[in-house]
Formats: structure tokens, C-alpha cells, sequence
């Protein structure tokens, strides 16, 4: 040390210090760099220690480095109302550089390394460790140990852990990297599924073109309905207006009562005309259906039935005095034929054929669903045949057992044969009111006649009209559908040559008599392709979306081998942090004195070794109570004892305080770290000479280690100032 | 030996004994424990990964 001047002013005492010769001289003389100072109380050798630690910013170090005490004793020099501390002290480093602390009153400290420019002690502390001590109770001391395991032990968790955040990305991104084998395999169903798709918008697409010409069928058909039906009213046109022109028109009867008889002849007209139109189209769908006509047939009440239906007019029936008893028989036929029907149709349904071709449907169904999800082959393993030839013959199958839709059929039973009885029930009613108007009005039969007729004919014209605006209409909108001019529908024969060509495109050429069976079967065929190419759709979305999503990402920089061992390695390193949080775990508990006891292998083995770690922090040697050393093995943090040579415990209570505060002073020392350093113990009076030649002799490695700036201790003494050098 | 190190040195002991495995290639071992003498400022990523992928 080559400076050391102060000027120390205690404001409220009103006392002012300056430095004693006899204490500083010998140090500023002497070459050497460890001092001994001993002195009586209140000498001011603990005012020199404070005062370079001061000057040197330990009051700035964390309370990790510098006790809690001592700091704030330092920190109170800042304390303008406190002191006035004026001081200028040159330290000469172990590199020959020269440090000068200076501080003049009412100014800042002031730090200067070889005359430069003063830096903070943020610069300084990068370089030059300060320790600052004084000797305590041994069990202040272990914390201090444990307190540094706890800052080794964090240190490991920090550097495992941003090589572990590291290595967690890396592998992280292994999943993001380009796989081309993927690719391809996607790309490959995609195409796959893609086709599938245009399969099926090509199935989907014969069978609308066909649905379209089935219905050009029917609609030509109908154009021919209509051109017949009309016909027909055309003649009954002729002949009816013919007869109506032999009838007079009757008089003496009033416009009013005229125009009455008139709306009430039409009104039965038109209800005779619907009447007849329902049994017409019943007719036709029992006589259109052999088996059903047979079945009748083979009944004789039945067919009697059937029969006294068709023979039933109602125009005829209700000029009888009393028609209630033909009606009566009517609507039992009706309800007998119906009730046949029914039964005939319950039968087919649960019949054999029914059930074969309703069964074996849905299992083609199930087949399909099997050879579109790809899973056939288990059932082609089972059964040793293929999907495809299966589906095959379970058509053939099926088509042994064709089976009629009866549906139309039933329906129209149900529905259409309904309003009759209304029919009647109202014609009954309006004919009776003509008959009272008729005789009310004094017409004659030959009158009646003559309103019969002009209703007929009247009727027979709507119907011409209504026949000839459907047959206008279907006529208008198959042209647009075929794609031909209206004209070339102008006759039955060009209808029926049109016909005939539709048919021949339907190779098989055996159609069903039902085209709306047919259609039908074909909406339900396209409904079910429809959701099936929806579900491929939603399929190849998804896939094209994971191809894209693959397709954007990065080749990838390792290979699989070099993947595995980093993902290796990434595993190592989170399972030691795992373990390295645990063993902070255990120095806390410990601190908080919780650590009473633990089952845990792996926690037993930690404890073992930080109680090696704070022997060894105690050189390994222990005093007892005899004065001898005896080398020490570990510390027991459960059971707070020492474990020494021989099987000797020694429960920390009973550690002699000097040697307990050796052994930490000399593990700080030995473990400081920085280019400089300055060692300053207060009160080492409780160590004997032999314990503080061992804390010497680790000042003294850091001597031979050229880094050692200044250590100076104090020492109580009753006998005066006294200077001993190392 | 400073009493960090020692720290180290057991912790190593400890976690190689039951954390790396037989089939470890040795290499692995060998950089476990560089990573546990090096400083924190001294652990470079690349280096850490070249030594990872390194051939025993």
C-alpha cells in the first residue's frame, strides 16, 4: 500500500479523525501485502478496513458476496448528515498498475487505474473481488456453504437450461422439415383419390343423361296421352254439339233461373267428368299390372267387384229414384278391390323375392361401402372371392329376383281413391238441387236435356283446352330438353318414332313399365355417388392441404441418425435439469430447515455429496474438543453432524467456533475469483494462531497466484497498537 | 480444484451413473461432461452441435 489519508468528521459526535502514524506507517513501509493489526477497542482498526472497502464500492456488492452488517456499516459513509469523509489511498496491483481511491468533501468517490479516467465500480468489481468478512458463528458459516451449493447448483440449471431451450427447438423443428417420401405417398392418394372422384362424376353424369332421356321418355308419352285424350273429346265434341243442335232452346224460362240450371248442370258435368277420369286411372293401374289382375280374376266376389265398379255410372246411377242403394254398393266394391290390393301388395312385400332382392341389396350397398374405403380385402380373404366378381353375381342375383315398386301403386290407392265418396256424395246433392229447380221452374225433360248437353259440350271444351295446354306445355319443354325444334312433335307418328329411338338407346331395351320406378332408382343411385364423391372430396382436401403444408416446409439439415442423436442428447440434457431442480429443491428445504428426513435414493445420494462438498469447504479437518485435528468426511444435513475418521460424529453444536470460521474464511478465499483481489477480516479474534496460519496460507496462494492487491485483519489487544506482517 | 468444480464433478458423477446409458456412444459421455466444467458463456451452439453429431 503506498496512500492512506482520510479526514473523518462525525457530524453529531463533533469529533474529527486522522490517521495514526503508528498504525498505518509499518503498512505504508512495508513491502508486503498481508497486515495483522491489533489494537484496543476503539483505536480505529476496523475504521481502516471500512474505509477501503468503502473506497473500493463494496457497499455496491450484492449481499451474495458481502454480509448484511458489514455493508450497511460501510454504506452509512454516504450519510452527508452522518459524516464527512474526505480520503485518498494508492494501492499498488499485482501488475504494477497503481489504484487510487480518492473522494474530496461534499464530492463523489473517485476510482482511477494508472491515472485514466476514474471508472464505476461496476468496471471495478469486473476485476478486483473484495472480501470482507468477519468470523461468526460456525452455523452462519454452513449457511454460507450451502448457500454457495445453492449458487453452483443454479449455475448448472442455467447453463443446462439454455442448452436445453436450445436443443427443445431443435428437435422442436424436426417435425417441420420436408419429407419426401411423404410427398410422393400423398401426391400418389391424392391422384388416386382424384380419379375416384372423376369416376364417380362420370357415373354420376350417365346416370342424369340417362334420368334426362327417361324423362324425355315419359314426357313424350304423355304428349301422346294428351294427343289421344283429345282426340277423344274431340269427337264426343262432335257428336255432342251435333245432338245439341237438334235441341230447342227452352223458353219461358227467366236469364236468372237459366243461368242457374246452367251452372248447375256444368257443376255435375264437371264432377262426372272427375269421377270418371279416378276410375279411368284406377282401370288402368289394376288392368296395367297382371299379376294384380290376375289375382282378381282368380276371385270371384273380387272380380265381381272390380267388375260393378267399372259398370258404375254416375251420371246414369242418379237419375234413379233411389240411387242410395247402388251408391252403397259402389263404395263396397271400392273399399273391397282397395282392401285386395293391400293385402296383395302386404304379401308381395314379405314375400321371398322381396326379401332376397331388399336383403341382397343392402349388402351390395355394404360391398360398395367396403371396395370404396379400400377394406374388401379382409372379406376377399374370408370368402375367396373377389369384391368386384361378388358384387357381380349378387347382382345377377338380385336381377333373379326382380321385384315391382309397389309404392306408386299403394300411394295411389291411398290418395287418389280418397275424394270419391266426396265426389258422389256432392253430385247427389247438386242433382237433386237441379231436379227442385227443374220442377220449380216447370222445365221439361226436353229442356233438361238441352242444359245437359250445352254442359257436356261446354266441359268437353275445358278439357280440350286444359288436354291441349299440358300437351303445349310438355311439348315446349321436351323440345328445349332434346334440343329440337316444337315442330318435329306435331304428330303421333314423329312421338312415337322419337319413342322408339329413346328405347333403342336403352340397349337391354327392356324397360319397366314404370319409368318413374326407373328414375327413382337412378336419383337414389346418384344421391348415394353424390355423397359418396362429397365424402372423396372432403378427403382429397384434406390430404391436398397436409401435401401443401409439406410441400412448404424446409429440407431437412440432419438425417434420422444424426436426428436421433440430438433428440438423445435433448433427453439427457431435460432429464439432468429435472434432477439439478430437484437437488435446489433439497438446499431449500434445507435453508428453511425443513430437511428432516427423505426416502428417495436419488436424494440421498445429493445429500451425501453437499456433504462432502461442505467438508471439503472445511479443508476436511475438524477441531475437537481436545484440541486435535481430525479429518472430516461429510457433513450430514439431515442430522446436522459431522462424519469424520473412525466413525466419529460430532453434532455441529459442538465445532469449535475459531475452526469453523477458518474453514469457511479459507473455502471464500480459495474460491474468489477475479484478476485482483482484496481480502479485509474484522475481529479474527477467535482463532488461535495455528487456525489463522491456515487462513494465511490461503491468502498466500492467491499471493502466488499474483493476484492478491491487500489482506488486512484486525485482532483485539489490550496492550497498545500493534502491526504483524506476512 | 475449486469447490464449484468439486460441485460439478460429483453432480457429473452422479447423473452420468444413472442418465447415460450403456448404449451411449462414448462421445456422448465425453461431451456430457465438458458441458459440465464449461462456463456459461462458453457453450456455443454450433460447437455443441457438430460435437453431438460427432463420429466416436
Amino acid at each position: 500500500m503506498n496512500k492512506l489519508d482520510y479526514n473523518l468528521e462525525i457530524i453529531g459526535e463533533k469529533k474529527t479523525f486522522t490517521p495514526r502514524l503508528e498504525m498505518l506507517d509499518p503498512i505504508l513501509k512495508s513491502d508486503k501485502k498481508i497486515f495483522e493489526i491489533s489494537g484496543n477497542n476503539g483505536c480505529g482498526k476496523t475504521f481502516i478496513l471500512n474505509l477501503i472497502a468503502f473506497a473500493l464500492d463494496a457497499d455496491k456488492l450484492g449481499e451474495d458476496r458481502i454480509l448484511k452488517t458489514i455493508k450497511e456499516r460501510i454504506e452509512d459513509y454516504n450519510n452527508t448528515d452522518y459524516v464527512n469523509l474526505e480520503y485518498s489511498l494508492e494501492l499498488e496491483l499485482p501488475d504494477s498498475k497503481k489504484l487510487v481511491l480518492t473522494k474530496d468533501k461534499n464530492s463523489a468517490k473517485r476510482i482511477q487505474i494508472d491515472g485514466c479516467a476514474p471508472i464505476g465500480h461496476k468496471e471495478l468489481h469486473s476485476e478486483l473481488s473484495v472480501i470482507y468478512d468477519v468470523p461468526r458463528d460456525p452455523s452462519e458459516r454452513l449457511k454460507g456453504v450451502v448457500k454457495d451449493l445453492k449458487k453452483w447448483n443454479d449455475n448448472l440449471y442455467s447453463k443446462f437450461d439454455k442448452i436445453n431451450s436450445f436443443l427443445f427447438k431443435l428437435t422442436g423443428d424436426f417435425d417441420n422439415v420436408r419429407n419426401q417420401s411423404k410427398i410422393d405417398r400423398l401426391k400418389s392418394e391424392s391422384e388416386f383419390l382424384q380419379n375416384k372422384i372423376q369416376g364417380k362424376t362420370s357415373q354420376i353424369e350417365s346416370l342424369s343423361s340417362q334420368i334426362d332421356q327417361l324423362k324425355n321418355l315419359d314426357n313424350l308419352k304423355k304428349m301422346l296421352k294428351y294427343s289421344r285424350a283429345n282426340d277423344e273429346y274431340e269427337k264426343n265434341l262432335v257428336r255432342n254439339q251435333k245432338i245439341f243442335k237438334t235441341l230447342t232452346k227452352p223458353k219461358k224460362i227467366e236469364k236468372k233461373d237459366e243461368l242457374k240450371i246452367q251452372t248447375l248442370t256444368s257443376e255435375l258435368e264437371l264432377l262426372n267428368s272427375d269421377f270418371e277420369n279416378i276410375i279411368k286411372e284406377l282401370i288402368r293401374f289394376i288392368n296395367g299390372d297382371s299379376e294384380v289382375l290376375d289375382e282378381i280374376n282368380e276371385s270371384q266376389s273380387v272380380s265381381n267387384n272390380y267388375q260393378d265398379i267399372q259398370n258404375f255410372k254416375l251420371n246414369e246411377i242418379c237419375d234413379d229414384v233411389d240411387p242410395t242403394e247402388k251408391i252403397i254398393s259402389f263404395q263396397k266394391s271400392i273399399e273391397e278391390v282397395k282392401n285386395f290390393v293391400f293385402t296383395f301388395i302386404e304379401e308381395k312385400k314379405s314375400g321371398p323375392s322381396y326379401k332376397v332382392h331388399n336383403t341382397y341389396s343392402d349388402l351390395i350397398e355394404l360391398l360398395d361401402s367396403l371396395i370404396e374405403n379400400e377394406i374388401d380385402h379382409h372379406l376377399s380373404k374370408v370368402i375367396s372371392i373377389d369384391s368386384s366378381n361378388l358384387k357381380e353375381q349378387l347382382k345377377s342375383l338380385i336381377d333373379q329376383h326382380k321385384i315391382k315398386d309397389y309404392d306408386v301403386f299403394e300411394s295411389f290407392f291411398k290418395t287418389r281413391l280418397k275424394p270419391l265418396n266426396g265426389i258422389i256424395s256432392h253430385y247427389d246433392k247438386t242433382h237433386v238441387k237441379l231436379i227442385k229447380e227443374n220442377k220449380k221452374k216447370h222445365v221439361k225433360n226436353t229442356d233438361s236435356k238441352y242444359y245437359d248437353i250445352e254442359a257436356k259440350v261446354r266441359v268437353l271444351k275445358d278439357n280440350i283446352k286444359k288436354t291441349d295446354n299440358l300437351f303445349r306445355t310438355i311439348q315446349g319443354s321436351c323440345a328445349v330438353n332434346m334440343g329440337v325444334d316444337i315442330s318435329h312433335f306435331d304428330s303421333r307418328d314423329s312421338i312415337l318414332k322419337y319413342i322408339d329411338f329413346i328405347k333403342t338407346e336403352f340397349s337391354s331395351g327392356s324397360l319397366p313399365d314404370s319409368l318413374h320406378e326407373l328414375i327413382r332408382a337412378n336419383e337414389k343411385s346418384i344421391s348415394l355417388l353424390v355423397t359418396n364423391r362429397t365424402q372423396l372430396l372432403s378427403e382429397k382436401l384434406l390430404k391436398d392441404k397436409r401435401l401443401a403444408k409439406e410441400d412448404s416446409k424446409h429440407p431437412s439439415k440432419y438425417n434420422s441418425e444424426q436426428k436421433n442423436k440430438i433428440i438423445r442428447f435433448q433427453q439427457l440434457i431435460e432429464m439432468t435439469i429435472k434432477e439439478i431442480l430437484l437437488y435446489q429443491n433439497l438446499i431449500n428445504e434445507f435453508q428453511l430447515g425443513n430437511l428432516h428426513s427423505t426416502n428417495h435414493e436419488n436424494d440421498k445420494l445429493f445429500i451425501e455429496i453437499a456433504g462432502k462438498i461442505i467438508a471439503s469447504s472445511m479443508d476436511n479437518k475438524l477441531l475437537r474438543s481436545g484440541g486435535e485435528f481430525i479429518n472430516l468426511h461429510s457433513y450430514d444435513m439431515i442430522n446436522e453432524e459431522f462424519h469424520c475418521d473412525d466413525g466419529i460424529v460430532i453434532k455441529k453444536a459442538d465445532v469449535s467456533t475459531g475452526l469453523a470460521s477458518a474453514n469457511y474464511l479459507k473455502q471464500r478465499i480459495e474460491n474468489v475469483e477475479g484478476k485482483y483481489v482484496v481480502v479485509l477480516l474484522d475481529e479474527i479474534g477467535n482463532m488461535d494462531d495455528k487456525i489463522l496460519g491456515t487462513v494465511i496460507s490461503s491468502i498466500k496462494k492467491l499471493e502466488s497466484q499474483n493476484r492478491l492487491v491487500l489482506a488486512a485483519f484486525t485482532k483485539p489487544r489490550t496492550n497498545g497498537i500493534k502491526i504483524i506482517e506476512y | 480444484m475449486k469447490n464449484e468444480d468439486i460441485y460439478r464433478k460429483e453432480i457429473l458423477e452422479l447423473l452420468r451413473g444413472h442418465l447415460v446409458r450403456e448404449t451411449d456412444p462414448s462421445s456422448i459421455s465425453e461431451l456430457f461432461e465438458k458441458l459440465f466444467f464449461a462456463e456459461n458463456n462458453e457453450v456455443n451452439n454450433e460447437d455443441l452441435i457438430k460435437k453431438i453429431l460427432e463420429d466416436e
